[in-house]
């Protein structure tokens, strides 16, 4: 029975592999006739144009772009059609194995189930996979973090992470992300050098791959830091601070760092952090060379509360560019200190608008005594200042 | 040489320059293209590791004013201020200018928004006309909204009153109408925490079209294909702008402008530049200058282009409105190329002046005026009897096939990376559109194109009206919505 159905199969099928080769004759006969009746179309043309070559030129211009067309169009269809269908195709997988991880995670996988598992061979699965074990683990309780990581190595998935990390930068930033989520730290290495890349990306994702993957000295990636520590980076790395539980260095081991984006970044760690021990090695970078440094240091003694800094910074508000004039009074202002009031009284008569609204607005900050003394003033005081006097004044702003 | 003889070599010399001129800005297009597609392979996948997030709760995110200019807007006013609530980020203050507006625009804020006149001492770093008060809103959603009162001084002069009573680090610029994308600030600051040697004065992204789109509360829900063929040409246009030229010219550090629809700044370089001058086209304009000023000061920059469509805006639809629109853009080109003329191939100011500029001046200034030359040359050969049809045919087939591939170009972009339009019939009537697009909107834009150079010669510095008609199919969604949020 099943030798005739094969008989008859191939029967079927030779039919139509010679109704096929009938086809293809018909329409290769088809694209001879249309070559030929553009040629002609083409000599029509080029022997009624004045210019030769030029007509040429064009003539097959428009050729390139009529044929560049034909080929856009079935591109954007086929784009369409092919994103959608892998999107959907992403999230029906990402679905199943999702129910398949949970299942495993509450023991509720048979072995046959757990084998078929972990021999999947596709590649697309296989980062699915990955990807869903790293959905779950973000999402779940640290409970599952070992069991996760143990299905993640027993599947070798570590060893297509791995494979990522020799492919283009962003099949790299894949791979580090995925090592350094499941703590395979046999890469350190590699991802240590990618740092040295000039690729701000993956230069990235190293750091916060090392980050996590070096508990101890998460941070020792600063030591080496070449390039400039973007503001963009050290929001990542603050973040990853404050989501994982990341061993906090003391940040003033690096204020003497040659490379300044560094310094400003541990100031501001330094500052959001409150390590209030590096005060005094704060105060010594009030005379850097960088007026951004020097920004950031101010603010930083300021939100560590060191009254010591006050007199330093007075001592430095004459020899300041404006913004770090501003800085200062701003600074004093926080501090809230009634016996700093005279200095900024001194400047409120400052020719610049901003420091005159900055001592007004530090008066406001000092108190009661700041708002009866800023109401004299407003009495006697010119007309930019009695506005001023009277903004700071208005608690609806 | 004889008179048959001369008139040969004159019509030599006419056709070698438009050939070249066609073959130059072919070449220029096609190039933009190239390093655009690459430019947005791989803002694409780098966009794909970055979580915005980080920014929302991050103590070292800056802080950014939304300066909103409103004219006569009071169709619109009270739903876009609602809009631009919806986006997300956190240290954000909204100033509204209401630029001596005629119509209600003021009074629909004040009841909307429980606006008071507060004592706000405005520092005039930038000089504007009478800002008549300054109003805070008492309503706790609406906290940091501010709004200026002040004498009608156009909107280069609303947004400097703006500037001036800015306290932040960054500004965004946007019109009255813009509807953002929710994740449009994080987007563009994102540029500036980037910043390495080079500071970032500015960031720009694209604007989109939202005739036809459904907007709800203030966002974009459902984006359609316009349904008026004029928008829908549009659509074609700024995709080809935004996606291809562009985010090319961001790449060669060539940008000159960033759209006044939807720009950020860096707030003390624009002041120190003097803020956006009195001009047609001020967003241009203060792109142009503040480079200036940086190049002139040797200071290190660069201007950003975020690719993303953060900003959806009404285009036109009657011809009246159109071409008024378009006529201004002109007059702002021709305007701010000759204001700063000294730019021109001047290796001072970098790809700037060697490859920003002459591409305006050559390709978007001079185009419609060497196609209108063009077309009197051919009527001129034709009466003459020195015209062969068949050349006018086929140049005429390589400048349509040309245009034609080059807008399919832009839509395989577009489905490639943000793909906005998921319908499949959307992409077909945008090709339908580009199919027709050479003969609609193309000779309209030339016409309003030339029309703009004369009123420029003739003096006309004039604005120009230009009106909304408002979102309509959101208008009942967001006025429920609206006294919800409120209570």
């Amino acid at each position: 029975m099943q030798i005739k159905l094969i008989y008859i199969i191939l029967i079927e099928l030779s039919g139509c592999v010679d109704h096929v080769q009938g086809v293809l004759l018909v329409f290769f006969d088809f694209l001879k006739t249309f070559v030929e009746k553009a040629q002609s179309i083409v000599n029509y043309a080029f022997e009624r144009l004045p210019y030769n070559a030029l007509n040429g030129l064009i003539i097959y211009m428009i050729i390139v772009f009529f044929v560049a067309l034909v080929f856009l169009l079935p591109s954007i269809l086929f784009s369409k059609l092919y994103l959608s269908y892998r999107k959907k195709k992403t999230e029906l997988l990402h679905q199943k194995y999702s129910k398949i991880i949970v299942r495993f995670l509450i023991d509720d996988l048979s072995e046959k189930e757990l084998s078929d598992l972990k021999n999947v061979k596709s590649k697309f699965h296989r980062k699915i996979l990955t990807a869903v074990l790293i959905s779950i683990d973000t999402a779940e309780s640290k409970l599952v973090s070992s069991e996760i990581r143990k299905l993640y190595l027993d599947m070798k998935l570590n060893e297509d992470s791995v494979r990522k990390l020799r492919r283009r930068w962003h099949h790299k930033i894949r791979g580090i992300r995925e090592l350094s989520h499941m703590k395979v730290k046999s890469e350190n290495k590699n991802i240590m050098d990618f740092l040295k890349r000039p690729n701000e990306i993956l230069r990235i994702e190293s750091q916060m791959g090392l980050i996590k993957l070096l508990p101890f000295v998460p941070f020792a990636f600063l030591d080496s830091q070449e390039k400039p520590f973007t503001v963009w980076e050290q929001i990542n790395v603050f973040d990853l601070i404050r989501k994982k539980r990341i061993e906090i260095p003391e940040f003033h081991l690096w204020l003497d760092h040659w490379n300044d984006s560094v310094v400003m970044f541990c100031l501001d760690m330094i500052r959001v952090l409150k390590q209030r021990e590096a005060a005094p090695k704060v105060m010594e970078l009030l005379y850097h060379d960088n007026d951004l440094v020097k920004g950031k240091v101010i603010k930083t003694l300021v939100d560590l509360e060191s009254e010591e800094a006050v007199v330093k910074l007075k001592e430095l508000f004459l020899l300041e560019e404006l913004p770090n004039q501003i800085n200062i009074i701003r600074s004093i202002g926080q501090l809230r200190l009634e016996s700093e009031m005279s200095f900024l009284i001194e400047n409120i008569n400052n020719e610049e608008f901003r420091i005159r609204m900055e001592c007004c607005k530090s008066l406001v900050l000092v108190g009661e005594s700041g708002i009866v003394k800023l109401k004299s003033l407003s009495e006697n005081g010119d007309e930019e200042l009695k506005r001023i006097i009277s903004h700071v004044l208005d608690p609806r702003i | 040489m004889n008179y048959g003889e001369f008139i040969r070599f004159i019509s030599y010399f006419l056709d070698g320059i438009f050939i070249s001129y066609a073959f130059l800005l072919i070449f220029s297009y096609t190039t933009l293209s190239i390093i655009s597609g690459v430019a947005l392979n791989y803002y694409l996948k780098k966009n794909s590791f970055v979580d915005y997030n980080v920014i929302l709760d991050s103590p070292l995110a800056p802080s950014v004013s939304v300066l909103v200019p409103a004219f006569n807007e009071s169709k619109t006013i009270v739903d876009n201020i609602e809009s631009i609530y919806t986006i997300h980020y956190n240290n954000f203050d909204v100033i509204v200018i209401n630029d001596g507006s005629t119509d209600s625009t003021f009074e629909d804020m004040q009841a909307a928004f429980k606006l008071e006149k507060v004592n706000f001492a405005v520092n005039m770093e930038i000089p504007t006309k009478e800002v008549r008060g300054v109003y805070k809103s008492m309503l706790s959603t609406y906290s940091n909204l501010v709004v200026i009162d002040k004498e009608n001084g156009g909107k280069a002069d609303a947004l400097n009153a703006g500037i001036n009573v800015s306290d932040k680090a960054l500004f965004m610029a946007i019109d009255a109408d813009s509807i953002l994308e929710p994740d449009a600030v994080l987007k563009l600051v994102k540029p500036f925490l980037e910043r390495t040697d080079r500071r970032v004065i500015a960031a720009g992204g694209v604007v989109r079209i939202a005739n036809s789109c459904l907007v709800e509360n203030g966002r974009i829900t459902n984006v359609k294909v316009p349904r008026n063929i004029l928008a829908r040409m549009q659509v074609l246009e700024y995709t080809r702008s935004f996606l291809m030229g562009r985010m090319a010219w961001a790449q060669l550090d060539g940008l000159i402008i960033i759209s006044g629809a939807m720009g950020m700044f860096d707030r003390e370089v624009v002041v120190q530049s003097g803020g956006y001058a009195h001009s047609i086209g001020e967003d241009m304009e203060l792109v142009v200058r503040i480079r200036r000023y940086m190049s002139e000061n040797r200071e290190k920059y660069k201007i950003e282009y975020v690719p993303d469509p953060l900003c959806w805006t009404e285009a036109p639809v009657n011809l009246k409105v159109f071409g008024r629109q378009r006529s201004r853009w002109t007059r702002g080109t021709i305007e701010t190329l000759t204001d700063h003329s000294k730019i021109f191939l001047s290796p001072q100011y970098g790809a700037m002046g060697l490859l920003g500029y002459p591409f305006w001046f050559l390709f978007e200034w001079l185009a419609p005026l060497v196609e209108v030359v063009g077309i009197i040359y051919m009527i001129a050969l034709f009466l003459t009897d020195n015209l062969s049809v068949s050349f006018i045919l086929v140049t005429s087939l390589f400048v349509y096939t040309f245009a034609v591939f080059f807008s399919t170009w832009a839509i395989l972009y577009e489905e490639l990376t943000f793909h906005r339009y998921e319908r499949k019939m959307d992409v077909f009537r945008l090709w339908i559109a580009a199919l027709l697009e050479p003969f609609i909107l193309h000779p309209i834009s030339l016409f309003f194109a030339v029309k703009g150079n004369v009123e420029y010669l003739m003096g006309n510095r004039s604005w120009g009206k230009m009106e909304r008609k408002g979102f309509l199919h959101r208008k009942e969604k967001i006025k429920k919505n609206r006294f919800k949020s409120l209570d």
